[in-house]
């Protein structure tokens, strides 16, 4: 089954490739950094935060968009 | 024109790399008139030094390169490679067929033969291949002359002082290293486009070299860091103070707060308290001129002031030297050694008004040039002949000229002296820091100012015990940027680093990752392709983009420059190629599947302008018609009915611009048909044309 943000391959047991696997890893260790530098953020207000910065990975911003699809 | 038969017998053979230089070659040997001959339809030059007679003869860089016998793009994997003349291999050689029979004829007359190619590997091997098959196996009894710069003095000292035995183990590393290049290119290529055609993919050239593949893994694995990139918040403290109605900005002594709340305490801990000048220090220090350039330092050099690419870079000062203007620049070394005379090369110098005062001022000290530690036994640091331009330079040529000059000028120069200012300031226990910098004495820097990028800092006037007053304190959230995408420069400096590659043909590689559609734009990004192309040779055959292999190989090659075996390093690598190509053969269909999905994208990514302004699903791509063979634009959806489409000019590459028409929404593209591109909106019936062509001067109809 081919991973639902990009075609590439998904990993065993993922819905997800390597690459969009290790970015929603990646996004949900920056959420303890974001949490601690501002005592209190909500994962939703974190998400819109880090999607709204150009410094943002794609792969990150699309794996957001992911979440938000989810949410709805 | 006279021709062959008007050659007197018995002549010295010379042969030079390129026809510019055989030309200054004959000009710079010739005591009286240089003849001009025609052999096999190529220019000659003949002449008399002393009682001896010259013809200088010249290739066009290889006239002979490495294949396998099949030449089918089908056959892999081959290990069995022999040398051809390269209008056999390479159907674009077209002109070399000439060359070799003009040299074979100016054979049969030789009594003796000079190798003046390029003193390298290249050089050396390309004269080796024209004496051993062209001229019937002369490579070991052939003089080899060695200079540095087309100049007259050089080039006369070097032809007549050519000695045998030179330079023999440069070619056997140079050929070693062609055979290694094959070997690996044409194998993997064909592996690649072989899986491709296996997966009913089509046939579409993918192809990865010995080097190209360790350096796609560099900027592959950079694009993954930085599409995974996640910032991180930081806060940075700065406190703004006045003094005797000076104000400034002195950030705090810790650069960034990782908590909001942090930064927040500091400021709130300064606000409303007196600020006390607790030390202030003054560090005197020399700031000593840059070293001689190589050929690494001028390619980074004229990237970071000019832009230019280092393969630009490269062919430039090649132009310089063949000029004569520059001495030769494919080297590594910093040093510029007594023998090259410093003093008459200053002196020439000073001919050309911009460099007549500070050529009179360094003339007046005694010459020492300040130099670097990198050494190259077959040539110095880049440096200016002296020689004054007889033509009109290009404005590149004329930027690189004067770059190198002005490098070489500053090595003789003094040290600069620079002062660096700092005040460390306390408000209630919280601690700020200003530092400013000047130049004292300018030194070097004099002539090398617009080159530096080095500035002054101004810095307020304070001494300890000064109390000032805190004006604010301003905490702003910062993140943390992503790793910078590798621009050419500093791939090649990556490059470097790793010691693969070689100083000649870096530049080339980069140019052939961007040409294959692995990496594009300025900041090199990698393609979906170029991520592919890594990932399936990481899972396959990682070995083929390991650094430490293509390390190794580099290492062993300048093992047989001095002296080593190339017999059991070649053999050494098939054995390698062949138990990894074992595996790639293994997967040839899942290897296909792989690349061809992520070339289909690459090729759709990169033909693709923009969202379609009409059905605002579909995407506007560059189409070519299969009846006309014209490029145009056209939409993905027009199976679903959408018509939107608009022409495209026919020459010139285009490249789609990231902003849409502020007039009608359509795609803007980038077109590069001369030396300047041009920024086009692709919808005919844009306003914004309407509005150009209300002003536009028409022609009167006939018979008014």
């Amino acid at each position: 089954m081919p991973c639902i943000l990009c075609q590439r391959e998904v990993e065993k047991g993922d819905t997800l490739c390597r690459y969009h696997s290790a970015a929603r890893e990646a996004l949900k260790r920056g959420y303890e950094a974001w949490n601690a530098a501002h005592s209190g953020l909500s994962w939703r207000e974190y998400l819109n935060r880090v999607k709204a910065l150009d410094e943002t990975g794609q792969w990150i911003k699309e794996v957001i968009s992911l979440e938000e699809t989810r949410d709805h | 024109m006279k021709t062959i038969d008007s050659l007197p017998s018995g002549y010295r053979l010379v042969i030079c790399e390129k026809p510019d230089a055989a030309k200054r070659v004959a000009d710079a040997l010739g005591e009286g008139e240089v003849e001009t001959f025609v052999v096999g339809g190529v220019q000659v030059h003949g002449l008399t030094r002393g009682d001896r007679c010259y013809v200088v003869c010249s290739a066009l860089g290889h006239l002979y390169a490495v294949s396998d016998s099949f030449r089918r793009r089908e056959t892999w994997p081959v290990f069995d490679l022999e040398w051809y003349p390269a209008h056999l291999v390479d159907k674009d050689a077209k002109n070399v067929e000439k060359r070799i029979s003009s040299i074979k004829k100016l054979t049969q007359r030789a009594e003796s033969f000079v190798n003046a190619c390029d003193y390298d590997v290249e050089g050396e091997t390309i004269g080796h291949n024209i004496l051993r098959y062209a001229c019937g196996g002369k490579e070991a009894v052939a003089l080899r002359a060695k200079f540095s710069t087309l100049t007259k003095e050089e080039l006369v000292s070097a032809i007549e002082g050519a000695s045998a035995g030179l330079g023999s183990d440069l070619a056997r590393a140079g050929r070693a290293r062609h055979l290694l290049d094959f070997l690996w290119g044409i194998n993997l290529s064909r592996a690649l486009s072989g899986s491709l055609s296996s997966a009913s993919a089509g046939y579409r050239t993918v192809s990865i070299g010995r080097v190209q593949g360790p350096t796609l893994a560099f900027v592959v694995e950079r694009e993954t860091e930085i599409r995974s990139f996640v910032p991180t918040p930081f806060w940075t403290v700065v406190g703004v103070f006045e003094n005797k109605g000076w104000r400034f900005e002195a950030p705090s002594v810790t650069s960034r707060f990782a908590k909001k709340v942090e930064a927040e305490m500091v400021r709130d801990g300064c606000l409303g308290k007196a600020a006390d000048v607790s030390e202030v220090s003054r560090v005197v220090f020399k700031q000593p001129p840059p070293v001689p350039f190589n050929l690494g330092d001028l390619q980074r050099e004229a990237y970071r002031i000019f832009g230019f690419t280092p393969s630009r870079t490269l062919q430039v000062a090649e132009r310089l030297y063949l000029d004569a203007l520059i001495s030769y620049p494919r080297t590594s070394s910093q040093r510029l050694p007594a023998s090259i005379n410093y003093r008459q090369i200053l002196s020439n110098l000073g001919r050309i008004r911009e460099y007549s005062a500070p050529v009179e001022e360094l003339l007046g000290e005694a010459l020492r040039p300040r130099e670097g530690d990198k050494l190259d036994t077959a040539h110095p640091a880049i440096y200016p002949t002296g020689e004054v331009p007889r033509r009109a330079l290009s404005a590149w040529e004329s930027k690189l000229f004067d770059l190198i000059v002005r490098r070489f000028l500053v090595c003789f120069a003094p040290d600069a002296v620079r002062e660096r200012v700092s005040a460390q300031i306390d408000v209630g226990g919280h601690q700020f820091r200003i530092t400013g910098r000047a130049t004292l004495k300018a030194g070097w820097m004099r002539y090398y100012r617009k080159y530096t990028g080095i500035e002054d800092k101004d810095m307020p006037s304070l001494s300890k015990g000064d109390v000032l007053s805190v004006v604010d304190v301003i905490c702003t959230e910062k993140f943390e940027g992503a790793p910078p995408r590798f621009n050419q420069s500093s791939l090649l400096e990556k490059m470097e680093s790793e010691s693969i590659g070689t100083k000649a043909t870096r530049a080339e590689i980069i140019s052939t990752l961007i040409s294959r559609g692995y990496v594009s734009g300025d900041r090199l990004v990698a393609t979906d392709l170029g991520i592919s192309v890594i990932e399936t040779m990481k899972e396959f055959c990682p070995q083929i983009i390991s650094t430490e292999l293509t390390r190794d190989t580099e290492e062993a090659l300048e093992g047989v420059e001095g002296g080593g075996s190339d017999g059991a390093l070649v053999e050494g690598a098939i054995d390698v190629l062949s138990s990894q190509i074992e595996r790639l053969k293994q997967s040839e269909m899942e290897v296909g599947r792989k690349v061809s999905e992520s070339a289909a994208q690459t090729n759709l990514s990169q033909s693709v302008l923009g969202i379609c302004p009409l059905c605002k699903t579909g995407k506007l791509r560059i189409i070519r018609s299969f009846k006309t063979k014209k490029r145009f634009v056209g939409c993905t959806n027009y199976a679903a009915g959408c018509r939107a489409s608009a022409p495209l000019p026919q020459r010139g590459p285009v490249k789609a611009t990231p902003w849409p028409c502020k007039s009608c929404g359509w795609p803007v593209v980038y077109v590069r048909t001369g030396r300047h591109p041009w920024r086009l909106c692709i919808n005919l019936g844009c306003p914004s044309k309407a509005e150009k062509r209300r002003y536009a001067v028409h022609p009167l109809p006939k018979g008014s």
